[in-house]
């Protein structure tokens, strides 16, 4: 699916994050967006995933306009920079949450659930954690469980926020492969990823880095 | 969360036409006199007129509860402390017409009690009469009669001694005035400055109400107290009333008429007699007169010119209370 | 992270001995500290039992099951049973919406949750009696239309909903400021509603912090006395709660019975410190376990 972003404008308070960005990523690609902190990163690709609204400007979602749809429609994968993962649910339960959420029409059964979990659980390599609570794993394991919870939905879009600011976890940097291989593995028409300038790892090489610049 | 798993219901139960409520509300220490006198009643009326009658009681301060009826306390009749908190249902609220006192027998007062004195087994300060109030080294336990109905009975019962026996409102003001230079506590209500004195043990002579001197002797055992009856008092007289915009409104003016009505009968009098009020009825005082000795007894009307100037003159902010009374001098 | 709930999940700290004071200085403050509980919470809570079943526990049970006891002591359960919840209803909303939100006027809502803690609870059941009462705002519209708010349950009930409503949302504020959006925002981009984001997510991320706040709520809602006292006409079987119920029975002298249905409410509070303990307890094993775990891992 190709997003294409056009004249985000975004403020918050007297800080303009973004001042008329215009962006265009056609499907299958991977991006990485690159800029010093503070540019708009992040704001950015939460107006694309539908957290924030834009003060002006709109999104199109292979070529149809996304910038009121709900979050929830938009069937876009977030991998928040700390991940966020449900403290209170196993890692199982967590990776099967996007799934028993769903409307009791298209909820899989229990057993395809279960399934499709372990499969992801397999696919970043971490399906002997799948009882444990995120308390007990450490931050590159969380950010495998966050991947592959943000996969269970089988997204058209996936977004990492900040995939690769916790370096030092080695287990962070076995990942950014897993980002490519599984992408394009789970047949996904789109991948998009960020990164600061300077820590990319090579082995998760964007098709295309964009950078952006503080106005 | 206890209450959560308790499915609870203190929904009022609806009434059948056979049965009507009322709600007395009094002043503190009536409250075993109508526990006894509520149970009396409803038989009464049960017998007389068929029908299930169920009262309910509230007591307090005497001038707190006059309050609580201003405010909507929905009362169908009130049995206060003295005539000047019921005047307050007339000059706040209008829930009762200006001659409300003129509508029963005796100032509306089916019984009456007076101010004794309360000391401790023995009479060891050999307290006889109020002059034994003002001598050094006595300590006096009377509530303050700034908040409590009872401490201003106390006060003009003193005060009225005094102008007796001295000839002047001077030589009153500086008797009252000395006495209260004995007290060593002024409670805010009479229950408390009865706490004070009989279970704390605090002071040589309590100012009472003669109901709740007899009640003292019960509660904390006979023996522990003697009751001096001074040579002069007052005669106390609580009215009681129907409150008639609340029975209007509540279709109870018949019932609640009769109940004041049964006070002044012979069964309601001598509940009162049991229950240390002097009875009003000649017959029933006479077979009383053995509790309660004779005394001369003054009457707020004819000594101090009825509640309201006395209130004015004594117990409003600037009045001569304010003026004798120092603490800590 | 879940150290800011209060005193739920404290870490049991170690103690350094190399830093630590004289002996003698840590027996005296400890001393000091047990004396202080002792005298100003064991002993009268023995008293209260003491008295209470002073003249026997026949008398105990009987001033209890007394039909204005037993109402008394019912009330006192309906005014919790409704105030809690409701208190929960409102201390998440506010909670939320502070912490979830950015508008106008936050502050001074922060400010006004307050004002329950800051205000005389006799002030409190005045303003009602303001209000309410049949020289009141509301007084003479009340009367036309038979409505009975105060000297009746309804101005029990309200009197004890403003007194308690600081205390679930004081609990969850903090709670929910310091977990931010993410987790809910996690749960929206996975597709869930809002009702199953707060039912899912939501709820089981603050239900210590929450359950903390419903337990002082109860606690403080069972125990009111000043602002029930002034709205509530005293009207036994009818409109006394428990607190007012003890301290009329105390002006009766009967002692046993008024120090019996203290015993009640000194039952009630022993059981909230229970429960709030085990709850202390529980939360701190599961983060030790969690801990635990954690270390063996890496």
């Amino acid at each position: 699916m190709s997003i294409e972003v056009k004249n985000i404008e975004k403020q918050f308070g007297q800080f303009k994050a973004l001042d008329n960005v215009s962006l265009s990523f056609p499907t299958g690609e991977l991006v990485a967006l690159l800029g010093p902190s503070g540019c708009g990163k992040t704001t950015l690709l939460r107006i694309i995933a539908g957290l924030e609204n834009p003060d002006g400007g709109v999104v199109h979602f292979h070529g149809e306009d996304a910038t009121h749809v709900h979050v929830r429609q938009r069937q876009v994968g977030f991998v928040f920079q700390h991940y966020a993962l449900f403290r209170h649910m196993t890692v199982f339960d967590n990776v099967a949450f996007g799934l028993t959420v769903r409307p009791r029409g298209k909820r899989p059964g229990k057993k395809e659930i279960a399934e499709r979990v372990h499969e992801l659980l397999r696919l970043v390599q971490l399906d002997w954690l799948a009882d444990r609570y995120p308390d007990q794993l450490s931050g590159g394991q969380r950010q495998r469980i966050a991947l592959a919870r943000a996969l269970a939905v089988e997204p058209k879009v996936l977004l990492l926020d900040e995939p690769f600011w916790c370096t030092r976890c080695q287990s962070a940097q076995r990942s950014a492969p897993l980002v490519a291989s599984s992408s394009r593995r789970a047949a996904y028409h789109f991948n998009f990823c960020y990164s600061r300038p300077g820590r990319g790892d090579g082995s998760c090489r964007p098709d295309r880095g964009v950078e952006q610049r503080q106005n | 969360m206890l209450a959560l798993t308790l499915g609870l219901s203190v929904s009022t139960v609806s009434l059948a036409q056979s049965e009507v409520k009322l709600l007395n509300v009094s002043y503190d220490p009536t409250r075993e006199l109508y526990t006894e006198f509520n149970k009396a009643f409803a038989d009464h009326w049960q017998k007389t007129e068929k029908q299930k009658v169920t009262i309910s009681q509230s007591h307090g301060g005497s001038g707190k509860q006059a309050r609580s009826v201003i405010d909507g306390l929905a009362a169908d009749v009130v049995t206060l402390a003295l005539a000047y908190d019921i005047d307050a249902l007339y000059e706040e609220a209008k829930l009762i017409p200006e001659n409300w006192q003129s509508r029963l027998p005796n100032n509306s007062a089916p019984y009456t009690s007076t101010i004794v004195l309360v000391v401790r087994k023995g009479n060891p300060k050999n307290i006889k009469d109020w002059d034994d109030l003002v001598k050094p080294g006595v300590q006096v336990i009377t509530p303050n009669p700034k908040t409590s109905g009872g401490a201003r009975w106390n006060y003009l019962a003193a005060w009225a001694f005094a102008k007796k026996k001295y000839g002047s409102d001077e030589k009153a003001r500086e008797f009252v005035a000395q006495l209260y230079k004995n007290v060593p506590v002024l409670d805010s209500g009479a229950r408390g400055s009865t706490t004070t004195f009989a279970q704390r043990e605090i002071g040589d002579v309590f100012l009472s109400w003669e109901n709740e001197a007899f009640l003292i002797e019960k509660e904390f055992g006979a023996g522990k107290f003697d009751i001096v009856v001074p040579s002069l008092s007052i005669l106390a007289e609580p009215p009681v009333t129907v409150v008639d915009k609340n029975v209007e409104k509540n279709g109870t003016r018949k019932v609640a008429e009769a109940y004041l009505k049964f006070l002044y009968s012979k069964e309601g009098q001598e509940i009162a007699g049991k229950n240390f009020y002097r009875p009003r009825d000649p017959e029933v005082a006479a077979k009383y007169a053995k509790v309660f000795p004779q005394v001369e007894l003054i009457t707020i009307d004819a000594e101090f010119g009825g509640w309201q100037k006395a209130q004015k003159e004594h117990f409003n902010d600037g009045g001569v209370f304010d003026a004798i009374y120092k603490p800590g001098t | 992270m879940a150290g800011n709930v209060s005193t739920l999940g404290r870490r049991t700290t170690r103690i350094n001995h190399a830093v630590t004071e004289p002996l003698w200085v840590q027996l005296s403050l400890i001393t000091v500290a047990l004396v202080f509980l002792a005298l100003f919470l064991v002993v009268p809570l023995v008293a209260v039992f003491k008295e209470a079943f002073s003249k026997g526990a026949e008398v105990y049970f009987a001033s209890l099951v007394e039909p204005d006891a037993w109402h008394a002591i019912k009330l006192t359960l309906l005014a919790a049973a409704i105030s809690v919840p409701l208190n929960v209803i409102f201390g998440v909303s506010a909670a939320w919406a502070i912490t979830k939100f950015r508008f106008r006027g936050k502050q001074a809502l922060i400010t006004l949750i307050d004002l329950p803690f800051a205000v005389s609870p006799v002030v409190a059941g005045l303003i009602y009696v303001l209000l309410f009462g049949a020289q009141g705002w509301l007084g003479p519209w009340l009367a036309d239309n038979d409505l009975k708010i105060i000297f009746a349950v309804p101005g029990i009930v309200l009197a004890t909903i403003f007194v308690t409503f600081p205390f679930v949302a004081r609990e969850l504020i903090p709670l929910m400021e310091e977990q931010g959006t993410s987790y809910e925002e996690a749960s929206l981009t996975l597709g869930a509603s809002g009702w199953q984001t707060f039912w899912r997510v939501t709820i089981p991320s603050i239900k210590w912090g929450l359950l903390y706040g419903i337990i002082l709520c109860n606690a403080r809602a069972m125990g009111e006395f000043g602002a029930v006292s002034v709205v509530s006409g005293h009207i036994r079987g009818q409109t006394n709660t428990l607190p007012l119920h003890i301290e009329i029975l105390y002006n009766e002298y009967q002692f046993a019975a008024s120090f019996a249905a203290a015993s009640i409410l000194a039952g009630l509070a022993l059981v909230t410190l229970v429960v709030k303990s085990l709850l202390e307890w529980q939360h701190t094993r599961d983060r030790e376990k969690a801990a635990r775990a954690a270390a063996q891992q890496s």
